[in-house]
């Protein structure tokens, strides 16, 4: 297990490479340089600062420089907000899209297991279809038609929750954790769905059934591992649509959060923190789908990682 | 043990299985009717699509979601057909237990044999997990698996197909059931597999006292197990004797295909390995009269009209307008 | 039944010393070394032509991986598979699909073998497009139709699909599709074990039928010994990789030598309500990976109910013995036991 995953992470290495090469050059493509807007600057500042942050030198060069701070983990200055660097702007940002973006997730998971597995059991009952129906409605409708519509109910209508704005409090949190979760919810439902009603005609599930097992029992020993399977397959992709779903929310809620961070940084030509949040976030992502496969490891007896045979 | 004061352990009348298909609808099971005593080994056959499983799965409750069955299935008092999911839940697993046909499938892959099989007795038991573990591994002993203890922490997926029907013997044993049902338990093994598993079946059958109903498609495999046999064909019951009649003196023409269809390695060649032309009918769309007048070299116009089930010379029970089986 | 005709006939396909063996994935990903399990353990056999040879062991002991390596759908580790004097494992890819048309297949599962999308028809037809592209439609029709007489299958059959047919006509269509190229040899794969006994019986004579008409070597491949009297000439007995016995039908069901073929026939059920099934101790260690460790010895001695000192130590060899060839130790202190009783 162990050595499986040091295997992982030694083989994710060119991926993420591929990943910084990719956005060191796709973003020096955008028209534009960091400095644009201050069109006061004059031609000689323009060039100093140029040369302080080494943007003179032939693009290949500043690739490998790069690379090299990259290696010490280092994310650089940030262009666009001075005396901070992407490493500090990470520290400042992250937690409050780990936060939202973490609690959403969970969210997701655990009502889109619960509805899917409550429709599956009722399969083709008034439920099932009302839970579907919902879950459809739910993949369908955009967070920017979703996020105002709930802004105008609770924060608008009722006065109950603010309707934007950060403060370290569940009030704050509230909209835009449940704007980010519902197309996940409804994802969730529908895959659960569909692979509980299948395991549910396997023939173990029947030999549980002949064990006299009542159907609780069937659900939470036989029928939950692989009924999940193909969920936990799902959180790969699911982490990162939350991530890009967040930069959005924490647009649409002024939310001091990474995603506005990356947002105003691609405005603004931002180089090093547009960069720094890809691969921070390029990272975070190779690493949580190594969990994933741990855990579906676990899960099914029928894998070894060690020995990769047949499967 | 078991409480039964009545004199047969399964009494089945009348019992029909209907399928809600997409082409219509499909009976399965058109009427059967039979008993079974404690103890006693009755061996159901047929050829696929008989409804020799629909028969077993509807005994148990087990049938898919678009099949219902009719009729009455008393065992140990109760209506199987009838007496609802909790009572069944209390016969299943304890009282009754059932073999199926595909070993490979039948048990969890996700959870240890040791698991699987302690919980049946925790549920019908009320057993703590320790003692029902060392009870589960003395099971899996007695069905002569080497390395019980070993056997218990394994995966299913770790251990052969004659492996994984011993465990589910073991596991359908547990409670000590009145009642077995199996499915085709050897067609998925190889014959020395077979031959132990049978010989294991009569073993246990003689220690427990369990009545067990039999099913294959293969005559040869039952003779030296079973006491009566029921012959279906396309839901039907064709024939129902002991199995010495049966196989002496069959009185219906498809019973005596059948145990002419089995290879015979002692006589000469020429004998046994006599094939049955045709094949059986659409279930969908069973001709009215006797369903196998089509396949059958005695048939005549009396056979558009369907035979009615009635006593038999040897004792048991035939449906065929033929009053005496020429040579 | 036949034994001295076997002998006079030509030979058509020897079969030396084959070993063959699957590759299993072991290590991780950046140290991938890969294992090889070896299935055949150097099988040897010849084939005349016409004549019918049956190839029985359990599951797992390499029939199926057999039938392919002769075929030419496997490579070989070893050995040599030669056809009509000319050596298979020596020819390009092209020139083995050419031979190919003398060699077909029949497969265990019917439904399965037969696709799914296409007719009846046309499945009969697709052998002859790919391998005779100017034959004339009516040509094609012709042999087609000719091929569903010669199975026993009525012409209307040609424009339905597969899943309407029950698996015993399936395998009639199977089995026209492989002789639709006028093979020399027909490899049947466990043809019957997925039919009902009723069926069964249908498919051997057809097979046998087919076989003495159109003069055709056949391999036929089973699990168990019951069916092979009705169908072959000789009969072989495969035990993890190796031959066990291999004898004229005759000869080994009259009095079976090596104790595993005992083993075999004594496990077949009887249709006799007298008859008790007999245990037959089953393998040992019963776990997936049965073939890694091989004993020294005899690889039956775990099972053999005769087994002596010397099966512990040394492999027998597979030899000769009075017509017959067995690989046993004590072959002739077991044939003269059989004799006296
Ligand atoms: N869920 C279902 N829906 C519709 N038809 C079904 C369903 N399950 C079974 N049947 C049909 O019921 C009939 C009887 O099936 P059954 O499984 O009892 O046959 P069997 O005698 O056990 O055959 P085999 O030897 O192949 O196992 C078949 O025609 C089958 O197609
Ligand atoms: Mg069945």
């Amino acid at each position: 297990m162990l050595r499986y995953a040091l295997e992982r992470l030694l083989t994710a290495i060119p991926t993420l490479l591929l990943l910084i090469t990719l956005a060191f050059f796709l973003i020096r493509l955008a028209p534009g340089g960091p400095f644009d807007a201050e069109r006061a600057l004059s031609p000689e500042i323009e060039q100093n600062l140029n040369q302080l942050y080494h943007l003179d030198e032939p693009l290949p060069l500043q690739y490998f420089r790069y690379l090299g701070q990259i290696l010490r983990l280092d994310f650089g200055p940030s262009f666009q907000y001075r005396d901070w660097t992407v490493n500090q702007l990470i520290a400042q940002g992250f937690p409050v899209s780990l936060t939202i973006g973490g609690l959403a997730l969970l969210l997701g998971l655990l009502a889109g297991v619960l509805i899917g597995m409550l429709a599956a059991l009722r399969q083709n009952h008034w439920l099932d279809y009302l839970l579907m129906s919902l879950a459809m409605a739910g993949l369908s409708i955009p967070a920017f038609v979703l996020a105002p519509i709930l802004v105008l109910l609770f924060a608008v209508h009722f006065g109950w929750l603010p309707a934007g704005g950060w403060e370290w409090r569940l009030q704050y949190m509230l909209l835009p954790i449940l704007t980010l979760a519902m197309p996940l919810v409804a994802y969730v439902a529908r895959l659960t769905r569909a692979s509980m009603i299948e395991v549910m005609r396997t023939g173990f599930i029947r030999t549980a059934r002949a064990k006299g097992l009542p159907l609780h029992q069937i659900v939470l020993r036989h029928a939950w591992k692989p009924a999940l399977l193909p969920v936990v397959s799902y959180l790969g992709p699911a982490a990162a649509a939350v991530i890009t779903g967040s930069v959005v929310i924490e647009k649409i809620f002024t939310i001091p959060g990474l995603g506005t961070y990356f947002v105003q940084g691609a405005l603004n030509r931002d180089y090093t923190l547009v960069l720094g949040v890809v691969i921070f976030y390029g990272m975070l992502i190779i690493l949580f789908n190594l969990l994933v496969d741990l855990l579906y490891a676990w899960m099914d007896p029928q894998i070894h990682l060690d020995s990769r045979e047949g499967y | 043990m078991t409480a039964a004061m009545t004199p047969s352990l399964l009494q089945v009348s009348d019992l029909k299985v209907r399928f809600c298909t997409a082409d219509g609808e499909l009976q399965a099971l058109r009427s059967v009717s039979f008993d079974m005593q404690p103890g006693e080994v009755l061996a159901v056959v047929g050829e696929s699509g008989s409804g020799k499983t629909q028969l077993a799965l509807a005994l148990m409750g087990l049938l898919a979601e678009n099949g219902s069955a009719s009729g009455t299935a008393m065992f140990q008092g109760h209506d199987l057909l009838s007496c609802g999911q909790a009572r069944l839940n209390r016969l299943r697993g304890s009282e009754m237990a059932m073999i199926f046909q595909d070993p490979e499938s039948t048990l969890n892959p996700y959870l240890n044999i040791g698991r699987q099989m302690s919980e049946v007795l925790e549920q019908h038991r009320r057993m703590p997990h320790a003692q029902a573990l060392q009870v589960a591994e003395e099971m899996l002993h007695q069905v002569r698996i080497g390395n019980p203890r070993e056997c218990m922490q394994q995966y299913p997926h770790e251990l052969s197909g004659g492996m994984q029907q011993r465990i589910v013997i073991a596991m359908g044993l547990l409670c000590q059931p009145a009642l077995l049902i199996a499915d085709e338990p050897t067609t998925a093994l190889d014959v020395t597999v077979q031959a132990d598993i049978n010989r294991l079946m009569l073993d246990l059958r003689e220690r427990y006292q369990t009545a067990i109903m039999l099913i294959t498609h293969d005559l040869g495999v039952v003779a030296g197990l079973a006491d009566r046999v029921l012959v279906l064909y396309a839901g039907q019951t064709m024939e129902y004797a002991a199995v010495r009649d049966l196989y002496r003196q069959p009185e219906h023409p498809y019973s005596r295909a059948l145990v002419r269809a089995v290879p015979q390695l002692d006589s000469q060649h020429g004998a046994g390995l006599q094939p049955i032309p045709g094949n059986p009918p659409n279930p969908l769309q069973i001709p009215s009269g006797c369903p196998f007048r089509d396949r059958c070299e005695f048939a005549f116009t009396d056979c558009t009209a369907t035979p009615l089930l009635r006593p038999a010379r040897h004792g048991g029970q035939i449906a065929c307008h033929l009053e005496t089986l020429p040579e | 039944m036949n034994t001295a005709s076997t002998d006079s006939r030509p030979v058509v396909l020897k079969v030396t010393e084959l070993q063959c063996s699957y590759p299993v994935h072991g290590g991780g990903l950046l140290r991938r070394h890969e294992q090889r399990q070896q299935i055949l353990h150097g099988v040897s056999f010849d084939l005349a032509r016409a004549e019918a040879l049956a190839i029985i062991g359990e599951s797992g002991s390499g029939k199926t991986t057999l039938a392919r390596a002769v075929l030419g759908l496997l490579p070989v580790d070893h050995g040599e598979v030669s056809w009509r004097g000319e050596s298979l494992l020596q020819l390009s890819a092209e020139e083995m699909r050419l031979r190919r048309r003398d060699m077909q297949m029949v497969f265990q599962d019917p439904q399965a073998s037969l696709n799914p999308r296409m007719t009846i028809g046309d499945i009969l037809a697709e052998p002859l497009h790919t391998f005779y592209p100017n034959m004339a439609a009516v040509q094609v029709r012709e042999r087609v139709r000719g091929m569903l007489k010669m199975v026993g299958l009525l012409p209307h059959v040609l424009n339905r699909y597969a899943h309407e047919f029950s698996g015993g006509q399936c395998q009639r269509i199977a089995i026209a599709r492989a002789l639709i190229l006028n093979p020399r040899l027909l490899v049947c794969d466990e043809p019957v074990s997925a039919l009902d006994v009723s069926i069964q019986a249908q498919i051997i004579y057809l097979l046998k039928d087919l076989q003495r008409k159109l003069q055709l070597s056949l391999l036929f491949i089973g699990h168990d010994l019951a069916l092979v009297p009705y169908l072959c000439d000789r009969v072989m007995v495969l035990y993890m990789g190796e031959i066990m016995e291999l004898a004229d039908c005759d000869r080994l069901y009259s009095q079976p030598v090596h104790p595993y073929t005992r083993a075999m026939l004594a496990a077949i059920p009887r249709p006799d309500p007298d008859w008790r099934p007999e245990s037959v101790t089953t393998r040992a260690h019963d776990t997936r990976s049965s073939s890694e460790e091989r004993p020294p010895g005899c690889i039956f001695s775990d099972r053999c109910p005769h087994v002596q000192q010397r099966c512990l130590e040394e492999r027998p060899r597979l030899r000769q013995v009075r017509r017959r060839q067995v690989s046993c130790h004590f072959a002739e202190a077991l044939m003269a036991d059989s004799d006296s009783n």
